[in-house]
């Protein structure tokens, strides 16, 4: 085991102690502690009720990302590239930007029924403008010296996108990413409280109404943990092996 | 080009809002290397770009003084960025003695081989003209003199018309370059041998 692992291994066993601790001198209805947590996860895990709605959420998740991703991602290449257009669409990008999820979501709940797409689309729509705010600033920050490399070389469309743009873009993609990830299932779980009938908003709302402190706290921590899981085994290896050239170079 | 190989290019006067920064001119180019010099701010990376600009018949490569190598590729990928033939790259690599860089990264590299390596991908696009912007500058001893080399030998091998943007004349004698100057408000193209 290497010391990174022993200092996140250690660091949890912290954080679960001082949990203990507080739980200890609380009410365990408002604060339990670790012990009955970990009994309730069990309980919903053998259940099958955990993973039903856990699954339900991270689909949600991914569909509502991408979409935000798709829009966000486009709009915010053409607000980056064309100062024209930017000068238009800017002040509705920032409007979405500053508008409160719960108003978007109630629109789209009324707009398309409480379906599952009205809740992604709430989602994506509101998660939207911070991508295109992170990929305008990496268009803008292009080097032109590359730009103009390209059309001396007469790189195609695609070469121009592949080596040109899309490595210069590389790290306000990784920020949209973690950013928009992040908020994107925290949101999910407002849509879903809203409504929605499964998930991880909805068992949340579902347990408050019951008073069951310790199945929401399962509900929250599974999540986080899907998502870190995401965060190690997908992003930060993507990450890692895109920005090997960073290494590289630095070890010259 | 005429039958003796000679290349002739032109450029417009240039202006930058109400000031004209270059006169008009015409100039013949023999193969091998013509070295133009003048003070700094006097407009000859604007010349180089002028010529570019205005000689669509001609394939001219503009090498700019900083080398835009790409930083995330290897030079290899670099360099297959702008052609297809591996075997070609591989001659003008061993040439300017950068075959034990392929796989590096610019970052790796000096600049000095950055410089030369941005001159082999100019070779790729086998220009008939092809324009070096201060290829020296920044470059300590050693690697102008292999840049030097490198050009001499560039000479032998290929039939082809470069212009050397410099002010420093003297990195340059050993190549016996046909030498103007470009000098004035607005700045004019001399012959000077």
């Amino acid at each position: 085991m290497n010391s990174d692992s022993v200092s996140t291994l250690g660091s949890l066993a912290a954080l679960a102690g001082l949990w203990a601790l507080v739980a200890f001198f609380s009410d365990p209805l408002v604060l339990p502690g670790p012990l009955p947590v970990l009994e309730a996860f069990i309980k919903e895990f053998q259940s099958g009720e955990l993973i039903h709605h856990l699954v339900a959420t991270l689909k949600r998740v991914i569909y509502a990302f991408c979409l935000a991703w798709l829009v966000g991602g486009l709009i915010g290449f053409f607000l980056g590239r064309f100062q024209d257009l930017d000068r238009i669409v800017w002040l509705w990008v920032s409007t979405f930007l500053n508008m409160p999820a719960l108003v978007i979501m109630v629109i789209c709940y009324l707009a398309l029924g409480m379906t599952e797409t009205a809740a992604i689309i709430a989602v994506a729509i509101n998660k939207a403008p911070l991508i295109s705010v992170n990929l305008r600033d990496g268009v803008r920050q292009f080097d032109p010296k590359y730009d103009e490399f390209a059309k001396t070389y007469g790189l195609n469309r695609w070469q121009i996108i592949r080596y040109i743009w899309l490595p210069q873009l590389e790290p306000f993609l990784f920020t949209a990413l973690r950013t928009g990830l992040s908020l994107t299932w925290k949101v999910i779980l407002v849509v879903e409280l809203l409504g929605r009938s499964s998930g991880v908003g909805f068992q949340i709302h579902l347990y408050f109404q019951l008073f069951q402190v310790d199945v929401i706290l399962v509900y929250a921590f599974s999540f986080i943990i899907v998502m870190q899981t995401i965060e190690l085994i997908l992003v930060r290896p993507v990450e890692k092996y895109v920005q090997r050239w960073r290494i590289d170079s630095n070890l010259a | 080009m005429s039958k003796d190989g000679v290349l002739t290019v032109i450029w417009p006067d240039w202006w930058f809002g109400e000031d004209q920064i270059l006169v008009a001119g015409k100039l013949n180019l023999n193969p091998g290397i013509s070295l133009i010099s003048g003070p700094s701010g006097f407009g000859k990376t604007t010349l180089l770009r002028n010529i570019s600009s205005n000689n669509p018949a001609l394939c001219s490569i503009l090498v700019f003084q900083e080398p835009t190598l790409l930083p995330w590729l290897t030079l290899d990928q670099n360099l297959l960025l702008v052609t297809k033939s591996i075997s070609d790259s591989e001659y003008w690599l061993d040439v300017f003695g950068l075959t034990d860089c392929r796989t590096l990264r610019p970052g790796q590299m000096s600049l000095g081989m950055q410089r030369r390596a941005a001159i082999v991908r100019g070779l790729l696009k086998n220009p008939t003209l092809l324009m070096l912007d201060e290829p020296t500058a920044s470059l300590d001893q050693n690697n102008i003199d292999k840049l030097v080399l490198c050009l001499t030998e560039l000479q032998e091998l290929k039939d082809i018309s470069i212009i050397v943007v410099s002010h420093q004349q003297e990195h340059f004698r050993t190549l016996n370059p046909d030498s103007f100057e470009l000098n004035g408000r607005p700045a004019e193209l001399k012959r000077i041998n």
